[in-house]
């Protein structure tokens, strides 16, 4: 699990430490029964608020992928798994765009591109 | 020489001194044993208590069999330790060592039971027997001398395996950036199996020896349970990399280890070979004084320290958080600049 923020972000922290979640799923750190660390933990390490985490936390759960329980924390649920699977993609992407010998800064801005 | 080669010279010695030399040393004692059978009392003295009187006794058989069993059964431990820990080709003095702990340890065992049987040949009555004392320390004298020699009869062979120099890319950070990683780390099915398995081993032999009268029984007990609840500390590592450097704790909180951002000097990932290289799992001092958590076989964390050993924790996705703690140290490196 690699949760990163920045302040100098626009995007609130809270959604910064969702997406940083999410993005483990989908680079495959994070699996299904995979326990999140601690909000305390995580609030502690990163300078923030508790309850900034929390929120984020929440957020994640509102969406179905962590489910809260009592004395075991946040835990992902099986719906990391399509973000899991998306890891395997984006390696297939990967490997293509190197064969095509495509750099990497390119292949981001493509993928950028698309986005919007 | 090649490694393969000082690997199969290194692996050929070990199996002489923990397995053919202990088993040539039993051969000897069992058969002075077997021939001074005729002349011992039929049961004789088999354990002495603090004073050094006699006051356990058997029937004379027993002590060359038991001689036997015992030799037998460390040759063939020592020799299935090193068979099975070493199937990916690496070697470290931590099994040269454990050669040579293998053939002084039945050098102890087989001298103590043969000087206590011969010291009892023409006795009537085995309670007479004289004490333990001097062939205790005549035991202990040439199972050291016999380690030593083990050491020696073998070469220093270091085979680390593949191993490419690792260099690790920062992760980039933003100027102001936070970032933490985290993981835990579990050990192994198969090692935590076996501990489990020996302190159930010696709770059982603490039952056996209670059924037995003796008042030992409890010690054994505590120490078995002393023993478990360390080990079963020691089963699970929360590891953890942040502003403050890097932290491995166990869920109970102790034991901990931790390496702050000051102290990181470099930072790799690497493959460990948990019997070669650290001698065995759990929290571990490597050959090159290394301390490991040492959980599983593979990959793995390490760190050298500014001061310090170095640190090593056996633990997945290794690479993103050498990433990490590459990066903060050097932003810490910087700011003190």
């Amino acid at each position: 699990m690699l949760i990163r923020v920045d302040p100098a972000s626009e995007t609130p922290i809270f959604a910064q430490v969702a997406a940083s979640v999410r993005a483990d799923a989908a680079a495959g750190r994070l699996r299904s029964g995979d326990r999140l660390p601690s909000a305390r933990d995580v609030a502690a390490s990163l300078g923030v608020n508790l309850h900034t985490v929390l929120r984020a936390y929440q957020l994640l759960r509102d969406e179905g992928l962590v489910d809260m329980r009592r004395g075991r924390g946040a835990v992902a649920t099986d719906a990391v798994e399509p973000l899991a699977q998306l890891h395997h993609d984006i390696e297939a992407l990967v490997a293509r765009a190197r064969a095509l010998a495509l750099s990497p800064d390119a292949l981001a801005a493509l993928v950028k591109e698309m986005y919007r | 020489m090649t490694d393969s080669t000082e690997f199969r010279t290194a692996r050929r010695r070990y199996l002489l001194v923990a397995g053919v030399a202990p088993l040539l040393v039993a051969v000897v004692a069992v058969a002075l044993m077997v021939s001074w059978l005729p002349e011992v009392p039929s049961t004789v003295a088999t354990h002495w208590s603090g004073d050094g009187t006699p006051d356990g006794f058997a029937p004379a058989w027993t002590v060359p069999l038991g001689a036997a069993l015992l030799s037998l059964g460390l040759a063939a431990l020592f020799a299935v330790i090193m068979l099975t820990g070493t199937r990916d080709g690496r070697w470290g003095p931590n099994l040269r060592l454990l050669a040579a702990f293998s053939i002084g340890t039945t050098v102890l065992l087989d001298v103590c039971l043969t000087w206590s049987l011969g010291m009892q040949r023409g006795l009537d009555d085995p309670a007479e027997a004289p004490g333990m004392l001097l062939p205790v320390l005549a035991g202990t004298a040439l199972g050291l001398l016999a380690g030593v020699a083990g050491w020696f009869a073998q070469p220093a062979v270091t085979v680390s395996g593949d191993r490419p120099a690792p260099t690790v890319e920062a992760l980039r950070l933003a100027p102001g950036e936070r970032a933490v990683w985290a993981r835990t780390t579990t050990m192994a099915r198969g090692a935590k199996i076996a501990i489990v398995a020996s302190f159930t081993a010696l709770a059982l032999g603490a039952l056996v020896v209670a059924a037995l009268g003796s008042p030992v029984w409890w010690a054994m007990l505590a120490t078995a349970a002393l023993l478990a609840l360390l080990a079963c500390a020691t089963f699970v590592f929360r590891v953890r990399i942040d502003e403050h450097g890097l932290v491995a704790r166990s869920p109970l909180g102790f034991p901990r280890f931790q390496v702050p951002l000051d102290e990181v000097q470099g930072v790799a990932v690497t493959m460990v070979s948990p019997t070669a290289e650290f001698g065995g799992w759990g929290i571990r001092v490597g050959a090159d004084g290394a301390l490991g958590i040492i959980l599983r076989a593979g990959e793995a964390l390490e760190v050298s320290r500014t001061r310090g050993r170095r640190f090593v924790v056996t633990i997945d996705d290794a690479a993103t958080a050498a990433a990490l703690l590459e990066a903060l140290s050097e932003r810490a490196r910087e700011r003190r600049h």
